[in-house]
């Protein structure tokens, strides 16, 4: 059966917002100062600005932060944005519990034909036990390889 | 507590918790094989830890890089399969340039008087041995490695 696992990345929306106001500001800041001499700050424009960081940010989610993973017994498809990593379960022998720092926890498989090369799925981002889905991959990939 | 319990515990204690203080453990295999041997776990990780701008920058003037492993073999042991076990590390230690491991072996249950004598003899400085017993909380280690790693192993 498929699983799809997709949920709102709070953390990685949050850091598309962060990026996108810190742009806007800073187009702003050389745009008035260009055309006043000075940078002009008033309430109206830091709502605007946080209006249109919103939309930026959420396009910028879609686009290159948000996370899906689709997966059945076979194998998986990860959607990083507009990036797509697919894989089958046979190609890997290897699967390890990988911490990416700051609590950030992902499953990594090694493929069989490259040793030095794998593939994460981002078990924290995707709001997963880091620990029971990493339980999950091996019992497929030793599946596929017993089987 | 269960085997299975105590390889989570550990796990985590290593990956994310006071293990951090002696290296960057940060990458963990299940069932991990090694000349014919199953090992229920391996941790293994590096002494010079990630973070932000300035701690990346202390730890690349300030800490030394090498390599180091936790392993925890789970089967049955008899002082040969130790001493096999020993050997088995250090020629893995060999070819992976990890300057220095643990070797956990938890059980739910007392050790043999001998394996415990068999393990205080190991007097080496590169390999730190423990032997757990999760019924009474009991371990016993070699000298070296194996007093520093008793605070890390043990829940």
């Amino acid at each position: 059966m498929m699983r799809r696992i997709a949920p709102l990345q709070i953390g990685r929306l949050g850091k598309a917002f962060s990026f996108a106001f810190i742009l806007m500001s800073f187009i702003w800041g050389v745009i008035s100062f260009v055309t006043f001499g000075d940078i002009y700050v008033s309430w109206l424009l830091l709502g605007f600005n946080l209006v249109v960081s919103g939309l930026l940010a959420f396009i910028l989610y879609r686009h290159r932060y948000h996370i899906t993973l689709v997966y059945d017994a076979e194998g998986f498809e990860l959607h990083e944005g507009t990036k797509v990593i697919a894989g089958k379960w046979r190609e890997f022998n290897r699967v390890s519990l990988f911490h990416r720092g700051h609590g950030d926890l992902c499953v990594r498989l090694y493929y069989k034909e490259h040793p030095e090369e794998y593939v994460e799925l981002p078990a924290s981002a995707l709001g997963l036990d880091p620990s029971e889905f990493r339980f999950e991959i091996m019992g497929f990939v030793r599946g596929k390889r017993e089987g | 507590m269960e085997v299975r319990e105590y390889l989570s515990k550990l796990e985590r204690n290593l990956i994310l918790g006071s293990g951090r203080w002696v290296a960057n453990f940060n990458e963990s295999f299940r069932d991990f094989l090694l000349g014919g041997y199953s090992f229920a776990m391996m941790v293994r990780g590096s002494t010079r830890s990630g973070g932000f701008f300035l701690s990346r920058l202390f730890a690349t003037l300030a800490l030394p890089d090498y390599n180091v492993a936790c392993f925890v073999y789970a089967g049955e042991v008899k002082k040969s399969t130790l001493q096999t076990i020993v050997g088995l590390l250090r020629k893995y230690m060999q070819e992976n340039d990890i300057r220095w491991s643990w070797l956990v072996v938890p059980r739910e249950g007392p050790f043999s008087e001998g394996l415990k004598d068999a393990v205080s003899r190991m007097d080496f400085r590169e390999i730190g041995v423990a032997l757990l017993d999760l019924t009474s909380g009991e371990i016993h280690t070699n000298p070296h490695m194996g007093r520093k790693m008793i605070r890390y192993v043990r829940f």
